[in-house]
């Protein structure tokens, strides 16, 4: 944004905010005392404003060392021809950097009247007004300026010569754009053949092939073909431009015939074209002896791909290894054309066993939830090895409202491996789409886990160990006490691997049980794991202490007392500190009641130091081990 | 890319087969010792002659072989110099000895069995612990919650079992923290549980303080010497990395045969 501040000199009339407007402007400029920086801001307004009327006062100011770039600024923008005309007259008159920049600025207006004074100025000894002019009759162009351009490009040399040919450039690219391909044409032909250095002559070639219209389409692919690198190179920059059916084909017929690193150059320009008749082609290079060809034929297919590639690239994701694996997943992920999700499950029913985790993949990773239904009828009614697929893709794909069937496909299962695989694809959804904040269903679950088959019951009751909502909670304690011995080790397994810690009551209780069953160590771990590790479940320290207490004081082995101390040290209490401690007295865990009073010394330090030191001092007391006792004498000196 | 098994030391019972290594020295003097080495060398090139394995059983003892592993490329070089402070690293191996095996070794993990501690993780993803891809990359690995987690392997039937190697994430220089490896007869693991490998230097596992030293993790996995251990079920603990609290399982093998 532009912000203008007149600043008028002494003795000037007074240009408030709002008063601004063309006349006072041009009187600024026509004033005497007026400032240079006062009259440049004056044309910086004018420039925006300015009418024919500002023309007459800033004409005078372009022979003004000062304020000619100011002037020549505000009246490159005037429609007026008069500003043209203004410019063209300062031509002649001003020398040096002032003329370069009335050049550049009829330049800028397009001025074809100042051709002829342009043209005489490439001849002139000032090399950096003759290289102004040539670049100012690219900009203008016309035949005019092309003729005079390429007589210059005869005698140029050096700087100059480079300018010309620009300018000559310049004019056939505005005469192809003016729908004149012939003349641009000869324009380019020229300077192709005559033209030494490379850029030239790759400017000119483009030119060439552009002007040529169909004929253009030969020259391309022959120059791709070819052996001129640098010809093909510009031919290839080119491809990716040309329109029409015509190109593409010749593209695509290109494609068996060239060497590989052309081949990838093309396959990735008719993926930028779009030129989805390129495909057939393109997926025969999928299998390409060189493999950076294979990667650039799959990767090309995320574009112009559909779904008659998808065994294809299945094949590939599975085939193949690093960079290709990663193109032929991401491209099965991207794949939008045709009915992509049902070539995914169709190819699903037919798929090596390799091949299947791929599609899966894909269709899990795709989200399209179209798919579900067909996933659910192969999970139903597909042999065993379709139903295990269907069921691991649900349980990538299917949401909230699909638990109920899958519930179902658990209760119907004709064999331990597809209930297995149907419980894992519950489990799985419920994994994915439970939140504390958003109930899921589970009235499907809790009623098959009540009432089901028994060999639906020992499927479910696992997948109620990820869920947390009351009705799971009542199953799996009524399951617990089930009269089915089976199904009661599978509700205590259940209740073991918890992540609710409004199970943790149930749990102690079996931890405690005195009788001790089978499941008691598990029972115990999965205790410690709730109170002291479990993110969800939130204690105080002091309950959870009380936890451990009450499994401590119940018959331990030399294990369970481990898993005990694993959680002392985690919970950064005093009381915990006193059991570690009293702890250090049994050989058989003396090992970890030192590493959990080093561990509760680093949380209770500042809060407990004598006790602290004291524990400390009873480890060290002991003939430990080298590196506990520095980790000790380390703890301790913290507190001294 | 192959290698051969490292030497590693281990808490657990020897087989038969493993203790003949230890316990038989080589006899005839040097001569035989480089002849032997000679015919194992031939052995190892044919992919075991049964002939060679034949002549070893009659002497008494069994043949055992360096089992070679395929390993995935490199990310890194090198061991990280930025270890963690107070934590006991051990060398990135270079030229340790092989260990030897029995030569019907295998490995016997894919198509096993297996679960985890993690219900969220379905049977498709822990089957890539066992797919034999072993490159650094994110697909190529089962990744489980954060916390204390564990892969089980259950082989159906009582298994000797000589080698288990681990992959837990070779894409960044990463140390795992309290890696256990246990067998057991039991699928619970609380009958008789037999630590063949524990890095736990602070019970933080519940599973008691290891005697091992953690490791960064590389492309050449972590070998154990199962030393011939018997048993049904293997479990691999881990308890998140210096990288993340998750757990990454890319590939486990595990070499043994089924048990007499």
């Amino acid at each position: 944004m532009l912000v203008f501040s007149l600043l008028p000199g002494p003795g000037l009339p007074a240009c408030r905010a709002g008063q601004t407007n063309e006349e006072s402007l041009i009187k600024i400029l026509q004033s005497p005392a007026a400032s240079p920086r006062a009259k440049g801001e004056a044309c910086a307004q004018l420039k925006l404003m300015g009418t024919a009327r500002s023309v007459q006062a800033l004409a005078p100011l372009l022979l003004d060392e000062q304020l000619s770039h100011s002037a020549r600024y505000a009246l490159e923008s005037m429609p007026d021809p008069a500003a043209g005309k203004a410019l063209l007259r300062a031509l002649t008159r001003t020398s040096g950097l002032m003329q370069e920049g009335i050049i550049n600025s009829l330049a800028v207006r397009g001025e074809p009247a100042a051709v002829p004074q342009l043209a005489i100025l490439l001849s002139k000894p000032d090399e950096g007004a003759a290289i102004a002019a040539a670049g100012a009759m690219g900009r203008i162009g016309g035949r005019k300026a092309l003729a005079s351009l390429q007589t210059a490009a005869l005698k140029s040399t050096n700087s100059l010569h480079y300018a010309v040919v620009d300018g000559i450039l310049m004019c056939a690219n505005r005469m192809l754009d003016a729908g004149k391909p012939a003349a641009a044409l000869k324009a380019f032909e020229s300077l192709y053949s005559c033209e030494k250095a490379d850029r030239i002559r790759l400017a000119a070639f483009r030119g060439m092939i552009l002007a040529s219209g169909t004929k253009g389409i030969a020259l391309m692919t022959n120059a791709i073909a070819g052996n001129d690198r640098m010809i093909q190179s510009a031919a290839l920059r080119l491809a990716s431009e040309m329109n029409g059916a015509e190109a593409s084909s010749a593209l695509t017929g290109l494609l068996p015939q060239v060497p590989p690193p052309i081949q990838i150059a093309l396959i990735e320009c008719l993926a930028r074209r779009g030129d989805f008749a390129a495909l057939p082609t393109i997926a025969k290079l999928a299998d390409s002896p060189d493999s950076s060809v294979r990667i650039a034929s799959i990767t090309a297919m995320e574009v112009l791909g559909d779904d008659s590639v998808v065994p294809l690239l299945a094949e590939k994701a599975a085939s193949s290894t690093g960079a290709e694996r990663k193109a032929a997943r991401q491209s099965l992920l991207e794949l939008n054309r045709g009915p992509v999700t049902r070539q995914l499950l169709a190819a699903l029913k037919t798929a090596a066993p390799e091949v299947e985790p791929e599609l899966i993949l894909a269709l899990g990773g795709r989200g399209d939830q179209s798919a579900v239904p067909t996933l659910l009828n192969l999970a139903n009614s597909g042999n065993a090895a379709e139903s295990a697929t269907a069921l691991q893709a649900l349980g990538m794909l299917a949401d909230a409202t699909q638990i109920p069937r899958l519930v179902r496909l658990v209760a119907d299962a004709r064999t331990d491996e597809s209930r297995s695989a149907a419980a894992d694809a519950l489990a799985a959804i419920y994994d994915r789409v439970q939140s504390p904040d958003r109930p899921v269903e589970v009235d499907a679950l809790v009623k098959t886990v009540e009432t089901g088959e028994v060999d639906a019951r020992l499927a479910l009751l696992p997948v109620c160990s990820e869920l947390t909502q009351e009705p799971v909670r009542d199953a799996l304690r009524a399951a617990a006490v089930d009269k089915d011995a089976r199904v009661r080790d599978a509700a205590i397994h259940a209740l073991c691997d918890t992540r609710d810690g409004e199970l943790l009551p149930d749990l102690l209780k079996l931890a405690c049980d005195k009788d001790g069953t089978s499941s008691r160590p598990l029972a115990i771990r999965g205790c410690v794991r709730l109170a002291t590790q479990e993110e969800n479940v939130k204690l105080s320290n002091e309950k959870k202490l009380q936890i451990l207490t009450d499994i401590l004081n119940a018959p331990l082995d030399t294990p369970e007392k481990r898993v005990v101390l694993s959680g002392l040290g985690a919970v950064a209490d005093e009381g915990s500190l006193a059991l570690a401690t009293k702890l250090l007295a049994d050989p058989a865990v003396q090992e970890e009641a030192e590493q959990a009073v080093i561990q509760l010394a680093g949380t209770l330090a500042s809060g407990h130091p004598s006790e602290v030191r004291m524990a400390l001092n009873k480890v060290l007391d002991l003939p430990v081990k080298p590196a506990t006792r520095t980790a000790a004498q380390a703890a301790l000196k913290k507190i001294k | 890319m192959r290698k051969s098994l490292l030497l590693q030391s281990t808490d657990a019972e020897c087989s038969p087969a493993v203790r003949s290594r230890a316990s038989v020295p080589p006899q005839g003097g040097r001569l035989r010792e480089l002849f032997g080495l000679a015919l194992l060398a031939v052995f190892i090139s044919v992919g075991g002659n049964p002939l060679l394995a034949e002549d070893a059983a009659k002497s008494g003892s069994e043949m055992l072989v360096p089992l070679t592993l395929k390993l995935p490329e490199p990310v890194f070089a090198g061991t990280p110099k930025d270890a963690p402070r107070g934590v006991e690293i051990e060398p990135t191996p270079t030229n340790a000895p092989p260990l030897m095996v029995p030569s019907d070794v295998r490995n016997v993990a894919p198509g096993k069995k297996i679960t985890c501690s993690d219900k969220g993780v379905t049977a498709s993803q822990l089957a890539r612990i066992t797919d034999g891809k072993k490159e650094a990359t994110e697909d190529a690995a089962a990744l489980l919650r954060k916390g204390l987690q564990w892969v089980q392997f259950d082989f159906g039937a009582p298994h000797e079992i000589f080698a288990i190697v681990v992959w837990h994430a070779h894409d960044t220089p990463k140390i795992y923290r309290s890696v256990i490896v246990q067998a057991s007869d039991d699928p619970d693991f609380t009958g008789n549980a037999r630590t063949l490998f524990n890095n736990d230097r602070d019970n933080s596992s519940g599973l008691g303080v290891g005697a091992d030293r953690q490791y960064f993790e590389t492309y050449q996995g972590k070998i154990i010497d199962a030393k011939g251990c018997r048993a049904r079920y293997v479990r691999l603990y881990s308890h998140g990395s210096t990288d993340s609290a998750l757990n990454e399982y890319t590939e486990v093998e595990i070499y043994g045969r089924p048990a007499k």
